[in-house]
């Protein structure tokens, strides 16, 4: 491989041709500050193209030097050929630092779209130097990050969003990310209750014919997004319920009737009744705790006043009616 | 259609009749032997991915099984026989996405073992049900297969078999050859057309269907129909109602001889599959689910009970004597939309045939 080493005018650096660049975000105080104090530990490779320079490695090095006011920096200046520039760029970048989603995202739409390189090779090329199972059906769960706008990339970047939460925003429309990203990063759900949100949303948008703008809109749902005294948990929890009372009106209110009917037995806290699941079955559960043989003996005594109850009896006849 | 582009044949089966019949009928298609099928995903995926193959094999397990059923469900009595493992339609919500989703279509040769398990499971004064419908579609593929070719005219022998065909294709005219009206019957699942267009992808469309039902009935065939999985669309009543009232367009209803009901329902693992494969769809939008005891989402039960009440309706407006009967259900469920359980409707006599309680033996065979 031809190449030498060279003091360059920045000038001569075409800075808008952003073919190689992989690094985000684009710039970084840190290495600003880094080149300030001890000027290049580490050279960038440029090649020249259209009488110009063009960064293959180093970008936000000799950005940052710009923004120092240097006039010149050393560079590696190399004769490669443009597809062999990009995978020198992506094994140099891969080899320093684990590289974040939106680098992964740029790199395999550079791939693509660039390069013309089949989803396969990319699987089974890069997927693995980038940290990646050389996995084809991966590829366009890591593309999707590269979709969202720079600010929203910003966002999701600085509050270090998990991987699976920025993924489970494929499954919603683009007009709600804005408000996604705010329960993502306001609320901070797990990966697992995000998940379910963004299922129920989408339900419930589908059943009922409604964008899932609208369902985000609803009173149930900005009432809560819009309260200032609960907690982020709290609100991810109303949130939550309010989106499945949405989704199961029915169930929820079988549900909450049920529970009106189970308060008015006034059961001792010892005493719990477990109803079949999802009021599917026939059988209900009584569990008693104790912690000895008196508790137990009051415990068996409320019991037996419980059956006589006629509450009781109609919480039952509730359950079993409910056909 | 689903054309074969490789055929894999395990060793001990190249010897098979059928084997040879179908290496016959496809000689244009690359073939390969192999020893033995141990893990076929294994073999599909690391060989011949995105392929559609025929894999031929001598299979060594029971090729007839009791119909799994579900726990706390009531059980139909009925038998599948696993001979053709795959199917070429897309259904969404079909367990097969979950179950034999890699591209193949397993056809196990070795007839004869049918047969010699039918001939154990047989019992006098009973009507033994056996479908192939379970892991395929019983006829989608008998233009190139002739699988019932294979077993209908065997089944003179077993005179207590009524073999059902499900499908949701059109392809009878091999079963028609046969003059086997007693011990056959031509079964199709059946849902909205507008159903048909989004989720059932490839398959033949409701009219298409019933008019097969119709030559059916016409070559003297009695028939079955199947609204399983019912899905609660937008104006699923009058939607279904519609697909019910012109089931009697095509068919009498003396030669129905059953129709099931089955709400929709699926496994997690179901779930995650029909989202990733089939962002389109919206069935699971509609109704509310929730869990059963088998691990499986169903509607809600109120909501199946009014879905189960009205499908009945619908259907026993055209004839009380109708054999209707639900797919998967609780005995709860039962008696509430039918007032008692099976055992307990006269006209589900000869689908409901309790089975002589007697161990299978075919079971400790393999």
């Amino acid at each position: 491989m031809n190449c030498s080493i060279a003091e360059i005018l920045l000038k001569n650096i075409d800075f808008s041709d952003r073919t190689f660049q992989i690094s985000y975000p684009h710039d970084d105080m840190r290495i600003q500050n880094s080149i300030f104090e001890f000027g290049f530990l580490s050279v960038p490779v440029v090649k020249q193209k259209n009488g110009k320079f063009i960064v293959i490695s180093g970008f936000r090095r000799l950005i940052s030097a710009q923004k120092t006011n240097l006039k010149s920096a050393p560079c590696i200046i190399t004769g490669m050929d443009d597809y062999s520039a990009f995978r020198f760029a992506v094994i140099d970048n891969a080899s320093q630092r684990a590289l974040n989603i939106f680098e992964v995202a740029d790199i395999i739409e550079k791939l693509s779209s660039v390069f013309n390189i089949a989803d396969t090779i990319i699987a089974s090329e890069f997927l693995p130097v980038l940290g990646y199972p050389p996995a084809v059906k991966l590829i366009d769960r890591l593309r999707f990050a590269g979709k969202f706008s720079p600010q929203q990339k910003s966002i999701l970047y600085q509050s270090g969003v998990e991987f699976e939460k920025i993924i489970a925003l494929r499954d919603i429309d683009s007009s709600i990310w804005d408000s996604a990203i705010a329960i993502i990063t306001q609320l901070k759900p797990g990966v697992n209750k995000f998940n379910q949100i963004i299922e129920l949303i989408n339900e419930i948008s589908q059943r009922e014919n409604i964008s899932q703008k609208e369902v985000l809109e609803k009173n149930e749902i900005k009432s809560v997004m819009d309260n200032m005294i609960l907690t982020a948990p709290q609100k991810t929890d109303r949130l939550r319920n309010a989106l499945l009372v949405m989704r199961n009106p029915r169930f929820a209110e079988f549900e909450d009737q049920y529970l009106k009917k189970l308060k008015k037995l006034n059961l001792d806290r010892r005493l719990k009744l477990v109803a079949p699941q999802s009021f599917e079955g026939e059988t209900f559960k009584m569990e008693i705790a104790f912690t000895n043989a008196q508790e137990l003996k009051r415990s068996i005594g409320e019991l037996n006043n419980l059956s006589e109850k006629k509450e009781f009896g109609e919480l039952l006849d509730f359950v079993n009616d409910i056909g | 259609m689903f054309y074969p582009e490789q055929i894999i044949i395990e060793e001990p089966a190249l010897q098979l009749p059928y084997t040879k019949k179908l290496v016959n009928k496809f000689k244009d298609v690359p073939t390969k032997v192999i020893c033995e099928i141990k893990d076929t995903k294994k073999i599909l995926f690391e060989n011949f991915t995105g392929k559609k193959i025929f894999l031929i094999t001598d299979y060594k397990g029971n090729l007839i099984k009791k119909c799994p059923g579900s726990r706390g469900v009531i059980c139909c009595n009925y038998y599948v026989a696993n001979i053709i493992n795959g199917c070429p339609f897309a259904c969404t919500y079909c367990i097969l996405q979950d179950y034999i989703n890699c591209g193949s279509v397993m056809i196990c040769a070795n007839i004869d073992r049918f047969f010699d398990e039918l001939k154990k499971l047989q019992r006098d004064n009973f009507t033994l049900r056996v479908g192939t419908g379970e892991l395929a579609d019983s006829l989608a593929f008998d233009t190139y297969l002739d699988l019932s070719s294979e077993l209908i005219p065997r089944l003179k022998d077993y005179p207590n078999v009524v073999l059902e065909l499900k499908t949701k294709s059109a392809c009878i005219e091999n079963v028609l050859k046969y003059d086997a009206k007693e011990q056959v019957v031509l079964g199709w699942s059946l849902n909205p057309q507008e159903l048909i267009d989004s989720d059932e992808k490839y398959s033949a469309s409701l009219e298409e269907r019933l008019k097969s039902a119709k030559k059916a009935v016409d070559a003297g065939f009695k028939t079955s129909f199947h609204f399983d999985p019912v899905i609660l669309i937008h104006c699923w009543e009058q939607k279904y109602k519609d697909v019910v009232d012109k089931i009697f367009d095509f068919v009498p209803a003396d030669m129905i001889a059953w129709i099931s009901i089955g709400g929709l329902r699926f496994t997690p693992a179901l779930k995650k599959i029909y989202r990733r494969d089939f962002p389109e769809s919206r069935i699971l939008s509609y109704g509310e689910f929730t869990m059963s005891e088998d691990g499986k989402y169903r509607y809600f039960r109120p909501i199946r009970f009014d879905m189960y009440k009205k499908m009945v309706g619908f259907i026993k407006n055209h004839g009380t004597d109708i054999p209707v009967y639900f797919c998967m259900e609780s005995s709860r469920m039962w008696k509430d939309v039918m007032g008692s359980l099976p055992s307990g409707k006269k006209e589900l006599g000869l689908t409901f045939n309790p089975y002589p309680a007697f161990k299978l033996e075919i079971e400790n065979d393999a």
